[in-house]
């Protein structure tokens, strides 16, 4: 499972213009990465807070509604946020290489 | 049992005890010195300091699950990276977040009714609270003697589109030159006016037919300020209005703006400054008062954040810290004047800060920070704590500033105008310039007054 895991990454690494992708548990703790240790935490706990937030604000503008993906577009890259019950998927892309 | 024989008599001779010799002796005990030294105890303190080391933990992961996810996600992710990765979305979009972007402001409309060749000028400009009606006040800056100008205020409409009419709506005629103006803080109908003679007067401008103003009271010189006190819960509108001779004057506004009440008296005695105590013929006019003058006020301005304080200046510099909830009766050596004897009659200063070398034009408290701003005629802005005698930080200006007044967006900007044609813009919390907007004319010789609503000056 774990070398499933590892292959996925890889795949979603490879991809056009992927600069880092980082998976994130319940905790905001990160458990896999591709990117350095600093910089891996720190996108950690700054994604899982605004995902947790944005997921609070599409359930309280209706409670029937939830979060499925978050993009932030910003002037050097585009994050890619995939929230789950369980983890957080973030892919950094820079999308003009 | 009983032997009959005769003993031997046997006799021993009688002594004489002898005495025994007693002799007293002395014993000198010696002075015990006690000797003091002082000790120190030195105290120390030991702290210990044990560093665990923890061993870091691993997160569990459950990998079955994680793998479960990412590729219930991935085709998804890599639709959206292709996606994204070919885009010209935002190619073009370059959105303006700069702090520093250069502001350019428009000079909108150009007001002017006043015939070229008269003395008249705008004395007084106030916005209502709606911002849709404009009131500006003619006056005449300098006086000889009494003022017996026919003055007036014209009050000008907004169209929707932001554009004023060329004619004023409305116009007020005064018996003498006005000073200030103020547009009720709540009430768009009401506005408040200052004359030279010392009248303050209420106009309400709800009824279209009367446009007779309700005297509120007379001071015994010329009007400085009228200000609308923020109004609290349960209170009602209270009008305070200062004077040049060191009167300010509190009443409150009751049965829809036509009855003023007298709520307090306060004065700025003269002993506060004695250097003071002669007024320069230049203050205003060379009336004799009846009642005994105090310093010359010329602005004031209420703290934000406790509403009972406020900073009077006044024409020799002085800047006093004030409270309502002082309670400091003038005692008057003049008895037979009943005016002066008043018991409501109360001396406000609690404090007072650094004096500024020049006149105080303008004093402004800053809406949000426990701070107020001075402006001089020594050229001089100043930021001032409450709480502390010497200023902050001293702006030095090239031209006289005569008034101040907070920007609407950021209120750490100040605005500050004057003889020189331009408006300065001011941050207070680090005294430095702000440079990204320009006010200046160039047809224009001098600011008398600016007022903000919504951006527009």
């Amino acid at each position: 499972m774990a070398q499933e895991v590892e292959e996925t990454m890889k795949r979603i690494q490879s991809h056009k213009g992927v600069v880092g992708t980082i998976v994130v548990n319940a905790e905001g703790i990160p458990i896999k990465s591709t990117l350095d240790n600093t910089t891996t935490v720190q996108y950690a706990g700054l994604i899982s807070q605004l995902s947790d937030k944005a997921r609070s604000v599409v359930r309280d503008l209706d409670p029937t509604n939830d979060l499925t993906f978050l993009r932030i577009r910003s002037k050097k890259h585009e994050i890619m946020v995939a929230p789950d019950k369980e983890f957080i998927l973030i892919v950094i892309q820079n999308p003009v290489d | 049992m009983f032997v009959n024989r005769s003993l031997e008599a046997v006799s021993f001779n009688s002594q004489l005890s002898t005495t025994k010799s007693q002799q007293s002796a002395n014993v000198q005990t010696t002075e015990i010195v006690y000797n003091q030294s002082p000790v120190q105890t030195v105290e120390t303190r030991t702290v210990e300091t044990q560093t665990v080391t923890e061993e870091k933990k691993k997160p569990e992961v459950n990998y079955k699950r994680l793998a479960q996810f990412l590729n219930r996600v991935t085709p998804s992710i890599l639709e959206v990276l292709d996606e994204s990765y070919g885009t010209n979305a935002f190619e073009d979009y370059e959105p303006k977040t700069d702090d520093d972007s250069l502001t350019s402001t428009q000079f909108l409309q150009k007001i002017n009714k006043v015939e070229s060749d008269s003395q008249i000028k705008v004395s007084d400009i106030s916005w209502s609270i709606g911002g849709g009606t404009l009131a500006v006040s003619y006056g005449i800056p300098y006086h000889e003697t009494w003022c017996d100008h026919l003055s007036k205020i014209q009050l000008y409409n907004q169209t929707k589109e932001g554009i004023f009419t060329d004619n004023p709506n409305k116009t007020l005629e005064t018996n003498a030159c006005i000073t200030t103006l103020a547009y009720h803080p709540t009430e768009p109908s009401i506005i408040a006016v200052g004359l030279f003679n010392g009248d303050v007067l209420v106009w309400n401008l709800r009824d279209d037919i009367s446009v007779a103003p309700t005297t509120v009271c007379t001071h015994g010189d010329c009007v400085s300020q009228v200000y609308w006190k923020a109004r609290t819960i349960n209170d009602v509108s209270l009008l305070v209005s200062s004077s040049k001779d060191g009167y300010i004057f509190m009443h409150k506004m009751v049965a829809n703006f036509t009855i003023a009440r007298v709520y307090k008296r306060l004065k700025v005695i003269k002993e506060h400054n004695p250097i003071e105590n002669s007024r320069p013929r230049s203050a205003s006019g060379t009336r004799e008062r009846v009642a005994e003058c105090g310093l010359c006020i010329t602005t004031f301005d209420f703290s934000s954040r406790d509403p009972i304080f406020f900073i009077v200046g006044t024409l020799c510099g002085g800047i006093y810290k004030c409270s309502l909830d002082r309670v400091a009766p003038i005692e008057s050596m003049d008895v037979s004047n009943e005016f002066l004897n008043d018991e409501t009659l109360m001396d406000p200063v609690i404090d007072e800060y650094e004096r500024h070398e020049g006149s105080i034009t303008c004093i402004k408290c800053s809406p949000i920070r426990s701070l107020f701003v001075t402006a001089g005629t020594d050229k001089e802005i100043r930021i001032y704590d409450f709480e502390e005698h010497t200023n902050l930080r001293s702006i030095s200006c090239e031209n006289t500033i005569v008034g101040l007044t907070w920007m609407f967006g950021d209120q750490d900007i100040l605005a500050a105008y004057g003889a020189g044609s331009d408006i300065r813009l001011y941050n207070v919390t680090n005294g430095k310039s702000v440079t990204n907007a320009n006010f200046e004319t160039s047809d224009r010789q001098n600011t008398s007054c600016l007022r903000k609503y919504g951006g527009h000056w």
